[in-house]
């Protein structure tokens, strides 16, 4: 029996046999949704952590990116993935909050004791549990398609005839993060089985404290990616495992 | 008042009754989208000095951004990736991470081998970079 | 796909993925400390889409080519050059 549904192609890729990856929608994949976007500050203490909380009240544990906008020192003029210009954000997401700690350390060689810190926080609204999209098309890209008409959704409040791209749910002119993978990784490896390098985000997991984090994603081999597999090493950090959520994107 | 919109649920779940979390797609949540993605490999010298690639994004506000590397273009990492390892002699401190500002998206890839002889390595990284914001 | 190259030895060095450009894509460009912005030209294979709707081809007789760069497969840009009296791409 066929399957049914919709999607949406990347422009320039023929819908019907394109390979899920070059999909900017399908109704058999789950797209990453965000929750929330907010914005926080704090200062650099002179001791001691300062924290910002973000209560969510999901439940479960979700996928957050925290982008560092910059401090009074620096000016807000760049902005950092994940991390100030010396190291990790200190980070912990519980199942009803995200923290972000600020100690007197924080980004010690660019800004100083005392500073304003300025974050944008986005939190998504998917959960970190197991599961597995089906896979459709793989392989030989085929088609090279010129014409292309779209699909667009706007946000709640704007116009979809009008707005600008930023203000939609989703559109066809931008490729999504579509859901391949999720769940908790504590043996050595996961075959995801793309067979390519796909994007993914990684959380390890703290059992004794009941929150994920960042801190230690560059200790040696304890996750890396490639174009078949997931691999985690238990025995560093807190050998409590790595939550991870791999999309059919790559580059 | 009645809501209304778009709402898409995953096989299995209804969607009339079924959680937002659980729908393919809502209108009552948006997506991030991705406006450049790419690859590319630059040389890093083991000397501790930042190398740095520029990605010209085009559109003129600070954008959200994802990278990672790699240095056999098999096994990929997140950026940011700050670590200090020690094997074979040598003591080696990475320093990869990933700015932007609003003209440019920068990946920037600093190797430091303080014991070890100068030694280029090539580091290929892929970035994806969304047109939602990276700074509100 | 825009590839990005040294025009000092057509060396490839990134990409700019999709296949399907506008003119703002197109104002995008990658450099580093090695390729500096100066030195670096442009490939594209695919259209070229105006606000009209529009689309122009570039190089379309490597779409072949270009489907290699997006299988999985070992083929990468990262592996070819281009021929800088030529203005073609080739395997370096």
């Amino acid at each position: 029996m066929g399957d049914y549904g919709a999607i949406v192609s990347r422009k320039g890729f023929e819908v019907k046999t394109c390979a899920d990856r070059f999909l900017v929608y399908s109704s058999a994949f789950p797209t990453l949704k965000v929750f929330n976007v907010s914005s926080g500050s704090t200062t650099i203490p002179t001791s001691g952590t300062n924290t910002i909380t973000i209560t969510h009240n999901l439940g479960y544990f979700a996928p957050y990116l925290i982008v560092y906008n910059g401090s009074t020192t620096t000016g807000v003029g760049t902005s950092n993935l994940m991390s100030d210009n010396d190291s990790y954000l200190n980070t912990r997401q519980y199942t009803n909050k995200l923290e972000i700690l600020v100690d007197a350390y924080f980004d010690q060689y660019e800004s100083s004791q005392g500073d304003t810190v300025y974050f944008t926080i986005y939190l998504f609204l998917d959960k970190l549990e197991t599961y597995s999209a089906p896979t459709i098309n793989t392989g030989t890209s085929s088609g090279s398609s010129s014409t292309d008409y779209g699909f667009r959704v706007s946000k709640a409040g704007f116009d979809v005839k009008t707005c600008a791209d930023i203000d939609c749910v989703v559109s066809s002119s931008f490729f999504t993060n579509l859901v391949h993978r999720k769940g908790l990784l504590t043996g050595s490896s996961f075959y995801h089985g793309l067979g390519y390098v796909p994007s993914y985000f990684v959380y390890e997991y703290n059992a004794t404290g009941g929150y994920i984090q960042t801190d230690n994603l560059a200790l040696q081999n304890i996750q890396y990616i490639d174009s078949n597999h997931l691999y985690y090493d238990s025995g560093v950090g807190t050998g409590d495992g790595i939550y991870y959520l791999i999309l059919k994107n790559t580059s | 008042m009645a809501d209304y919109g778009l709402r898409i649920s995953r096989d299995g779940v209804d969607v009339k009754t079924g959680d937002d979390k659980d729908m393919v797609l809502t209108s009552k949540y948006s997506n991030l989208k991705g406006n450049l993605s790419g690859s590319g490999s630059v040389s890093v010298l083991n000397n501790g000095v930042t190398v740095t690639v520029t990605i010209a994004h085009g559109l003129s506000y600070i954008p959200m951004a994802q990278g990672f590397f790699s240095e056999n273009n098999s096994a990929f990492a997140i950026l940011p990736y700050f670590n200090s390892l020690s094997g074979g002699g040598l003591y080696t401190q990475y320093r990869h991470n990933v700015t932007s500002d609003s003209t440019n998206v920068y990946l920037k890839f600093n190797i430091a081998e303080l014991l070890g002889p100068p030694y280029t390595y090539t580091v290929y990284y892929k970035h994806f970079i969304f047109i939602d914001k990276g700074k509100l | 796909m825009i590839l990005f190259y040294n025009k000092k030895n057509g060396n490839v060095f990134a990409t700019i993925d999709g296949r399907v450009h506008d003119k703002k894509q197109l104002g995008c460009y990658v450099c580093d400390s090695n390729n500096k912005k100066e030195e670096i030209g442009k490939f594209i294979i695919g259209w070229l889409e105006g606000k009209d709707g529009n689309r122009v081809e570039y190089n379309l007789d490597k779409i072949k080519l270009l489907e290699k760069f997006e299988d999985i497969t070992t083929e990468s840009p990262l592996e070819y050059k281009i021929d800088l009296k030529k203005g073609t791409l080739i395997k370096k």
